[in-house]
């Protein structure tokens, strides 16, 4: 059952899990308790024991997205908030409200304060103020309900729950059972040697944990606002350069922003909201993290100019949202003391956004060696914004100045056997060899899949350097080598040689 | 082959220097700038010998002016690789030099691409498919180091002449090359292009086709194609230093004259190839040399 309107939220109800090869129940409603089922059921099972239950697939990763935000609202009781980490991953928010509650009146206020705004957004919820968080995790699911306890209630409190409630591993607390420790209370009043040593010492620890004899510190969640500047107009935005103007300031803005928190922004976000509610984006994206106002809405300002033919105004543009979806941590930059211009300066990188956000970032580019043999795979151009060009090019005196995107067949007129061709005729015009040099073998790449597969570089090739009667040098191949490889082999024009 | 030497002015051309130079001494009082080509060489500028004196000689300010705009065709359509390489070399003179000047020798060479900035190959997708892309290891040969050049690629001529006037503007680059196959490039964009060369202080060098021959603002025209090397010393058949024929068809406040070169690798200039061109002399040394 997938449509989730045709739930019927009365009906018996379950969530379901693969784990280990087998659908079991991740969680059940209350009808569908009150038939029998339990958590950890086959599905199987669980049909039979009731015929017509509903069964939906758990999505564990969108209910830890959702506690997540619900740690978030519940900061508004205390900043002190993190998701609960059990088990099987988030499954509830741990709340530090000390030295908070007074402000809600006293803890039982807080308590149900929190309860009833959460009935109001429609979620069952639970809750126990306690001294620990192992407590407040065990009496929240196994407890009586939702109630405030003090420190000597804790632990009459604790005592009869089973073991599962100090979120013990499957293994520890079946081996527990296996040994007749079903509740709390058993597993305090053992000794603690030699259950450390037969057990490990999770139970241990979480025991003391749950009891407050052994430390555990929340971790809140750390909310970082989203770089985003908002601004609303009076009158909407008509012209180009009404709208350049609030880029500028919206920019100006962010620089603030950006500079508080020492982030660049590597890629920026604008949104404009037409009056009709429609609404346009420009993107655009930097090659260093930067922080100037003056270059971010040059940018921006470039591509409105850009899409200005496909942007339709109509009534105009009331609002726009200003968002950097990509930072990167701002380098401490030295000022210059002397009047050199340095390379990789901020103008050449503001330069090459320009050209990159215009042109697309493919069609801006610097060049790395690869280590391979064979010449059109020994280069490889990359976008720019990826990184500085690499330093360590190697000299290789024979090789040419350019290397065509692809080798081109030629035509040879005039054949030495091993030896470069005499005359030859490359698109449409014959060139006649005076000079000559070689063969450079370039054998293939073996273990390379292609190699074997007759694919690029399958076959041996000899490299000429040629110069025709006229002083124009080409850099030619013969590809296959006699009798082996091929019968007639083919000749190629790959490149110009300086 | 012909390589003119310092001829006297003839009296046309004094001539013209005489109106040229009431108009300099006219737009001197108005503040105004009357575009002649000699009053390109202000002292202000700095400019870049090529190598032999023969060619610098006529050359306007007694080498390749930096901050202007510079253009090179191939003679041929099938002298376009020939024309590519006389350019990247020419880019490589004016980055060391310029580079030399900037930090005196003391600037570490690794860790800092290029000493005299970044060189920006602007290079259209159609010209990418004929010629080819520049290649990393073979460029390092022409003298320019693969890791500081951005290569672009632009879809358009009209977006190529977009990004070399900004790339000339750029902070930290040290030349423009550009080429540029079609007609986009008029009189009009090539005058903002030496502008721009000429306010802000990289020197722009534009490739251009075989046929581009229409007026232009670039101080100075080469006209490329290549020639026959002359063998090297290890074998009569092998290929030995690449050699262009320049012809010199533009030259603001220059003489226009035809040269045979060569590039230097130890001096890393060019250099005069026309002695050993001569049919006579290359038998003479062989004989020298069997002696």
């Amino acid at each position: 059952m997938s449509n989730f309107n045709a739930v019927d939220f009365d009906a018996p109800l379950t969530l379901v899990i693969s784990t280990q090869g087998s659908f079991r129940l991740s969680a059940c409603n209350k009808a569908a308790a009150g038939e029998g089922l339990s958590i950890g059921q086959l599905v199987t099972d669980a049909r039979a024991l009731c015929p017509g239950l509903q069964v939906l697939e758990a999505t564990p990763e969108a209910d830890a997205r959702a506690l997540r935000q619900l740690a978030a609202w519940a900061t508004r009781y205390t900043p002190w908030v993190a998701p609960a980490t059990g088990v099987n991953g988030i499954d509830g928010i741990f709340l530090d409200i000390t030295g908070c509650a007074h402000l809600f009146g006293s803890e039982k206020e807080l308590l149900t304060d929190l309860l009833r705004r959460l009935k109001e957004f429609d979620i069952a919820a639970r809750a126990c103020v306690t001294g620990t968080l192992g407590a407040s995790w065990a009496l929240a699911r196994y407890g009586k309900g939702s109630s405030v306890l003090n420190r000597d209630a804790e632990a009459q409190a604790l005592a009869p729950l089973p073991i599962s409630a100090l979120r013990l591993s499957d293994q520890t607390a079946e081996g527990l059972l296996q040994v007749g420790l079903k509740r709390i209370g058993d597993l305090a009043a053992v000794a603690r040697a030699p259950l450390a040593s037969r057990f490990g010492p999770e139970a241990l620890m979480r025991l003391d944990q749950a009891l407050g004899k052994a430390s555990e510190p929340v971790m809140p969640q750390i909310l970082e606002a989203p770089l985003r500047v908002r601004n609303a107009f009076v009158d909407p935005l008509v012209q180009t350069d009404a709208m350049v103007l609030a880029i500028e300031k919206l920019c100006a803005e962010m620089e603030v922003l950006l500079l508080e928190r020492g982030r660049g922004a590597r890629a920026l976000k604008l949104t404009l909201f037409r009056v009709d509610g429609e609404t346009a984006t420009l993107e655009v994206g930097t090659a260093r993290g930067t922080t100037d106002a003056a270059h971010l809405a040059r940018l921006l300002a470039e591509r409105l100019d850009q899409l200005s033919s496909d942007l339709d105004i109509g009534f105009g543009y009331d609002a726009a949202i200003l968002d950097i979806p990509r930072t990167d941590a701002l380098a401490a930059s030295q000022v210059d003391l002397s009047a050199d211009q340095k390379p990789f300066s901020g103008d050449l990188s503001s330069f090459m956004d320009r050209a990159g956000n215009r042109f697309g970032w493919a069609r801006v580019q610097h060049v790395y060696p690869v280590q391979s043999h064979i010449p059109e795979r020994a280069v490889m151009a990359q976008a720019a914004h990826v990184g500085p060009p690499s330093l360590d090019w190697a000299e290789e005196a024979s090789r040419p100045a350019a290397l065509l995107p692809c080798a081109e067949p030629i035509e040879v007129l005039a054949e030495v056997p091993e030896g470069p061709p005499k005359t030859f005729r490359w698109r449409k015009v014959a060139y006649r060899v005076s000079r000559a040099e070689g063969p450079e073998r370039i054998a293939p790449e073996w273990w390379r899949a292609e190699s074997a597969s007759n694919g690029v570089g399958a076959r041996t090739r000899d490299y000429f350097r040629v110069e025709d009667d006229g002083g124009r040098r080409f850099w030619i191949y013969r590809e296959g080598l006699y009798g082996r490889e091929a019968t007639t082999p083919r000749w190629y024009m790959h490149g110009f040689l300086d | 082959m012909s390589v003119s030497a310092h001829k006297p002015p003839t009296a046309k051309e004094k001539r013209h220097n005489r109106i040229y130079r009431a108009r300099a001494a006219l737009s001197g009082l108005s503040g105004a700038v009357l575009g002649h080509p000699s009053q390109a060489v202000t002292p202000g500028r700095q400019s870049i010998p090529l190598g032999p004196p023969e060619v610098d000689g006529n050359l306007p300010g007694g080498g390749i002016i930096a901050n202007a705009l510079h253009e090179v065709l191939p003679n041929d359509p099938r002298d376009t690789p020939a024309a590519t390489s006389f350019l990247s070399h020419l880019a490589a003179r004016l980055l060391s030099e310029r580079g030399a000047s900037a930090h005196t020798g003391t600037a570490a060479q690794r860790g800092c691409p290029q000493r005299g900035g970044m060189t920006v190959w602007i290079r259209p997708q159609n010209l990418l498919r004929e010629w080819g892309m520049p290649y990393g290891p073979g460029l390092l040969g022409a003298g320019l180091n693969p890791a500081g050049v951005l290569f672009i690629h632009p879809r358009t001529d009209q977006d190529a002449l977009w990004v070399i006037e900004e790339a000339i503007q750029a902070k930290g680059v040290g030349v423009v090359i550009g080429e540029i196959e079609g007609r986009a490039l008029d009189l009009t964009a090539s005058r903002r292009i030496h502008l721009a060369a000429e306010k802000v202080g990289a020197p722009a060098l534009l490739a251009r086709a075989h046929n581009c021959l229409g007026s232009t603002a670039a101080l100075t025209r080469w006209q490329i194609s290549a020639r026959p090397s002359a063998p090297p010393n290890y074998s009569e058949s092998g290929l030995g230093i690449r050699r262009w024929k320049a012809d010199l068809t533009r030259a603001r406040g220059g003489r226009l004259a035809s040269f045979e070169l060569e590039w230097d690798h130890e001096a890393h200039c060019f250099s005069l190839a026309t002695p050993l061109a001569h049919g006579q002399i290359a038998p003479l040394l062989k004989a020298a040399n069997a002696a």
